[in-house]
């Protein structure tokens, strides 16, 4: 990067190319306004960690148009997208979202798998290619296993109820690999009584093409969301402790569906539990999770949707000890894997595993036995920290902490 | 993760610990795995999973819904959690040799 940059070289089109094809909702030139204060940079928690990694050389030559350098940089690929260099940015330069620009609308091909994920969702309905009759027969038997835990026929995982407050959009990982957490979810439904239906035909809340932009694919996948909420006649959507879902299906709505398209409300069901738990419409007995936990906030769930204090609410009725880790909140660091990190392979294994010392050495300092995300992304990276740098705690989600203190 | 050697056999993982080529398992590659899953010992309930799982994988080239495996093996969900304790898809697909699935595994 520090090499002499030549006049001849520069292509200064490529700043409008990029400004021309920018899903915001911002001014979509609002990146030229950048000061080269630098503060992204400063506010980077990775930036120290690795040569050649630093925000505010990326935007100077995206501005100057040094094409073909930011388009064979690794700079796009490892930027996990978190968000906190643009929360800091006196000009409001939205560094994740240049990121995602160039990744998807270049012709650039993703490292690991990641485009196969966006493809298995566009052409199965779901990034794990289960099919209607699995999904359907998953969600069935969980439905056996928790009438049986809470001793009545009562306790319900409905499909396709038409008028429904809310439609329940899952991560296809908990249906196919982590059914316990189906039933985890559904016993908080049935204990609030609430009023809720899940989709036979979409019901992926996760979107890979946010990390991909792969914008085509954005727009198919929310189009899918909206046409559940309009069959089903339901008020809103709720999605499963996920943090880039969350932010796909609220902001995605906004920015890939027409107005008159993507006008339904989405919540995360942490906001959910928040306010049942506050309304005391379920009721809560701490001390049926006495080990100490701490909480890592998930970037798009934390920093970019505003969702900071229901998680930290939730805990803090349904735990005895809950320890903040330090930065907390909007402020947090990245897991080290966001961004689509976890689908690129091999080649950037090393990379993530190397910013994950930084959330290794938080997670050490609270003590805490249990790190509560929820995020699957951010969950996945946390295991793969703990075992990494051999610390003594599991992860879960918050659900698992309400489920587990439910008085009935 | 650093590759497996069993044997004076060098068999390459991925970035998770899955097996890069299914084709290289045989069971003591599976003795192996189960060390790097914090499974010291595999006993004949192991390899009722085990074998189920690359049986399936096989067939379908994909790993099972859990209800089937659970059906199939007779084993309930925590019992799964008891056998390996990283969860049926990190621990006791990995153990058998199956490749990491895409996706948000």
């Amino acid at each position: 990067m520090n090499n002499s940059i030549l006049t001849d070289n520069l292509r200064p089109e490529f700043g409008r190319e990029i400004s021309d094809r920018f899903t915001t909702l911002q001014d979509k030139g609002d990146f030229s306004n950048c000061l080269t204060c630098g503060i992204c940079t400063a506010g980077c928690p990775f930036t120290d960690l690795h040569p050649d990694f630093d925000p505010r050389k990326f935007i100077r030559m995206c501005l100057l148009g040094l094409k073909d350098e930011v388009l064979q940089s690794s700079f796009i690929w490892k930027c996990t997208m978190c968000g906190r260099c643009t929360m800091l940015c006196p000009m409001n330069v939205d560094i994740a979202g240049l990121v995602r620009t160039i990744r998807g609308n270049f012709g650039l091909k993703s490292p690991g798998f990641l485009d196969d994920v966006v493809v298995s969702q566009i052409e199965t309905g779901n990034q794990m290619e289960i099919s209607a009759e699995d999904y359907l027969d998953t969600l069935e038997w969980m439905e056996e296993e928790l009438q049986e835990e809470v001793g009545t026929t009562d306790a319900k995982i409905p499909v396709d109820k038409l008028g429904a407050d809310f439609v329940f959009l899952w991560d296809p990982r908990e249906i196919k690999y982590y059914p316990q957490d189906i039933q985890s979810i559904a016993k908080i439904m049935y204990a609030a009584g609430a009023n809720w239906t899940c989709s036979s035909e979409c019901w992926d809340a996760t979107h890979y093409a946010y990390f991909n932009g792969d914008d085509k694919s954005s727009r198919i996948m929310l189009q899918r969301t909206a046409q559940q909420v309009k069959r089903l006649n339901v008020k809103y959507v709720v999605v499963t402790e996920c943090g880039h879902a969350t932010r796909a299906q609220r902001w995605g709505r906004k920015v890939w569906l027409d107005a008159n398209e993507g006008n339904y409300p989405v919540f995360s069901l942490v906001e959910k539990q928040a306010e049942w738990i506050a309304k005391g419409i379920i009721r809560l007995d701490p001390s049926r999770n006495p080990e100490p936990v701490t909480f890592h906030d998930p970037c798009n769930m934390v920093r970019k949707e505003g969702v900071v204090e229901e998680p930290r609410y939730c805990l803090n009725k349904s735990v005895v000890e809950f320890r903040e880790m330090w930065p907390n909140r909007e402020y947090n660091y990245c897991c080290g894997g966001g961004g689509g990190l976890l689908a690129m392979g091999k080649e950037i294994h090393p990379y993530r595993i190397a910013n994950g010392k930084l959330k290794a050495d938080q997670i050490k300092q609270t003590g805490a036995k249990i790190v509560i995300t929820p995020c699957h992304n951010c969950a996945d990276q946390l295991s793969d920290i703990i075992k990494h740098y051999k610390l003594d705690a599991k992860v879960k989600h918050v659900h698992h902490m309400v489920s587990n203190a439910l008085v009935f | 993760m650093a590759d497996l050697n069993v044997n004076g056999v060098n068999i390459p993982l991925d970035e998770d610990g899955f097996l890069e080529d299914s084709d290289l398992w045989n069971e003591e590659v599976a003795k192996a795995l189960a060390l790097t899953e914090d499974v010291e010992e595999l006993t004949e309930e192991h390899w009722v999973l085990i074998n189920y799982l690359r049986d399936y994988y096989q067939k379908f080239g994909v790993a099972p819904m859990i209800r089937k495996l659970c059906k199939e093996t007779g084993f309930n969900l925590k019992k799964v959690y008891e056998l390996f304790p990283g969860g049926p898809a990190k621990g006791a697909c990995k153990v058998a040799g199956l490749m990491k699935p895409t996706g948000c595994v």
